[in-house]
């Protein structure tokens, strides 16, 4: 019976995952990556994940990151704890070889935007060294969430991501050879494929700098010739454009609009909902996204502390740990 | 608005359908007199089908069916302000039907040629004196009810000319991107991916078709990728896919399947065909 959950990863991963657990009736520790910079909630995290039925990662900016976040998690995990993996950047079988009982990890594959009151389906591959208990005890939990689980082939991206980002690195790759503006090309995919959203706007929602970790995890696994990420992407990241609330990096981001008068003379003379003229100006007097580079790869000796730290709790026995609502995910640096 | 259409087959009978159905007065031609009867009859049935689901009035269906005439020769389709080409997919007979509307139309008459994979740019330079009255048009299947259309801007091509088919394209309910001339054009280049991922996962043999169709639409797509394939046909898809995989000097993501060439070889070719990546009984 799973009744204590520990999730940690980033928005708007977590936030999802969070809610759908505590709706589901499961007392939940939430952790963003940004809040993990500060030592203590580190060390608070560590201490829940003592006390925790169940662990679920979902941190995709980069496998070093991910391998950082696990390994330290992991080590502190009582020893049937399953630990749910997001396996986008990595398989569930390379996140398993990092961790001291790899017969316990799963890979699920979740995407954003996801619905609260209709979660829908959910990827669900247990690693290769995983046990049948653990799998078990993963699947029942996701179905707890309302989710449908499908068992799919373990490997980075599992399927649905795999294909996603290669669309939305496609889509990049036009916008980058200025081909069209990142509003045609959305038009143009959602008309084609019947899409839910366009594939920029897509990325923007997830995060570019997951987009950009898992089409490397990608291109490892599979090779580079078709998975590269398209250099603009890579460009992005770097300038901090992460994305994440819609519009902040490839639809509305100045520079598209502003510099790029072969798009604006090109359709200076559509009308409708096509008029890029319109949508110009606009973006001119937009806030600049809010910035953060990409996370810097974390040494695993970072731990040393923690570890000990953690072990010296069990000992005394479980410490009020401190509770956060999923609710109030966004912003919560100030309540730590 | 005239409208001349050449090419009674597949794509221009159903886009004079949808014409007529707009109001504007359609001349119909075709190379061949029996293929240009049976389209006029293909036309009358299907208003009439459209009058039996309910999404047409009788009287609008009665109307549309008087606005279409057909012609006896090509040159007599010069008369109207925007002479659309749908001719076979072939360079020469393109460049032949353009160069002959060329001649025989007034410089002011506007030109589009439908195509899949050819560059209209090239077709315009090379068969026309007036390269700037000629606008590539890209339409997708189903055309009566699919409301995309590339329109493929040639280098030369005046403003107004776009203006006057946005218009004419908005009037059938039809939503235009305007696209660049490329391989693949835009929505090829785009979409590619979709499929090409999808047709790679087979190619490795960890997934099946409807196994993969199921789970994009568990993520929203309502069409799944062999879906897709099936429906827009596995020839034709295949023949966009290579002409992206040459056109881009061998990019190796646009490397077309092996698994989608053995089917077009077996003569699966989707829905069309009864056999695809699905079976169809009907």
């Amino acid at each position: 019976m799973i009744r204590r959950v520990l999730i940690a990863g980033e928005a708007p991963f977590v936030d999802a995952l969070a809610a759908l657990a505590e709706r589901s009736g499961c007392r939940v520790d939430l952790y963003s990556i940004d809040d993990l910079e500060a030592a203590e909630t580190v060390t608070q995290m560590v201490q829940d994940a003592t006390r925790c039925d169940l662990f679920v990662e979902s941190l995709n900016e980069s496998a070093t990151t991910k391998h950082w976040l696990v390994e330290g998690v992991e080590a502190n995990l009582r020893e049937r704890v399953p630990v749910l993996s997001n396996c986008l950047v990595a398989s569930a079988t390379e996140v398993a070889s990092w961790c001291n009982h790899p017969q316990r990890v799963i890979g699920f594959g979740l995407l954003p935007p996801v619905d609260l009151e209709l979660p829908g389906a959910v990827e669900f591959a247990p690693a290769l060294q995983a046990n049948f208990q653990s799998a078990a005890l993963a699947r029942e939990f996701l179905e707890n969430l309302g989710c449908e689980v499908i068992r799919v082939p373990d490997a980075p991206g599992l399927v649905r991501a795999r294909v996603l980002f290669t669309l939305i690195n496609q889509a990049i790759y036009v916008l980058d050879s200025q081909l069209a503006s990142a509003e045609i090309i959305d038009q143009a995919v959602e008309l084609s494929l019947h899409a839910p959203r366009g594939p920029l706007r897509w990325a923007d929602e997830i995060g570019l700098d997951v987009v950009l970790g898992v089409l490397t995890g990608l291109a490892d696994y599979y090779g580079p010739q078709v998975h590269h990420p398209a250099p603009l992407l890579k460009q992005k990241v770097r300038a901090g454009h992460l994305g994440k609330k819609p519009g902040a990096a490839f639809l509305l981001t100045p520079c598209w609009n502003l510099e790029t008068p072969k798009h604006a003379q090109a359709l200076s003379w559509r009308r409708g909902p096509f008029d890029l003229a319109t949508a110009a100006p606009q973006s001119q007097h937009l806030p600049a996204p809010a910035l953060r580079g990409p996370a810097a790869a974390r040494p695993s000796a970072h731990w040393g502390a923690h570890l000990s730290m953690a072990n010296l709790c069990s000992d005394r026995g479980p410490a009020p740990g401190r509770r956060l609502d999923a609710r109030l995910c966004r912003g919560r640096r100030a309540d730590l | 608005m005239n409208l001349s259409i050449i090419g009674a087959g597949g794509i221009g009978r159903a886009l004079a359908q949808v014409a007529v159905l707009a109001g504007n007065a359609v001349l119909l031609y075709d190379i061949d007199a029996a293929t240009l009867q049976t389209a006029q009859l293909q036309i009358a049935r299907g208003l009439e089908q459209s009058v039996n689901d309910g999404g047409v009035e009788f009287h609008k269906a009665a109307q549309a069916r008087l606005l279409l005439s057909t012609a006896p020769t090509l040159e007599a389709c010069a008369e109207a302000d925007l002479v659309i080409d749908c001719s076979p997919e072939k360079l020469d007979v393109k460049k032949g039907v353009l160069g002959r509307l060329d001649q025989a139309a007034d410089p002011k008459t506007l030109l589009a040629v439908q195509v899949e994979t050819l560059s209209p740019s090239a077709i315009a330079a090379a068969a026309t004196r007036h390269p700037q009255r000629v606008m590539g048009l890209h339409f997708f299947p189903p055309i009566e009810s699919n409301p995309l259309v590339e329109l493929i801007r040639i280098a030369q091509a005046t403003p107004t000319l776009l203006d006057h088919l946005v218009d004419l394209l908005d009037q059938m309910d039809k939503k235009a991107l305007l696209a660049p001339d490329q391989p693949g054009f835009l929505v090829n280049r785009l979409t590619d991916a979709y499929t090409a991922e999808a047709l790679r996962m087979l190619d490795e043999g960890k997934l099946e078709a409807a196994a993969l169709d199921r789970l994009m639409n568990t993520l929203g797509f309502p069409i799944g990728p062999f879906q897709l394939l099936d429906d827009l046909g596995l020839d034709t898809t295949l023949q966009a896919k290579l002409a992206l995989y040459q056109g881009t000097d061998h990019e190796p993501r646009y490397r077309p399947s092996r698994t989608h060439r053995q089917r077009v070889q077996a003569g699966a070719l989707g829905r069309k065909s009864g056999q695809g990546f699905y079976t169809y009984d009907d």
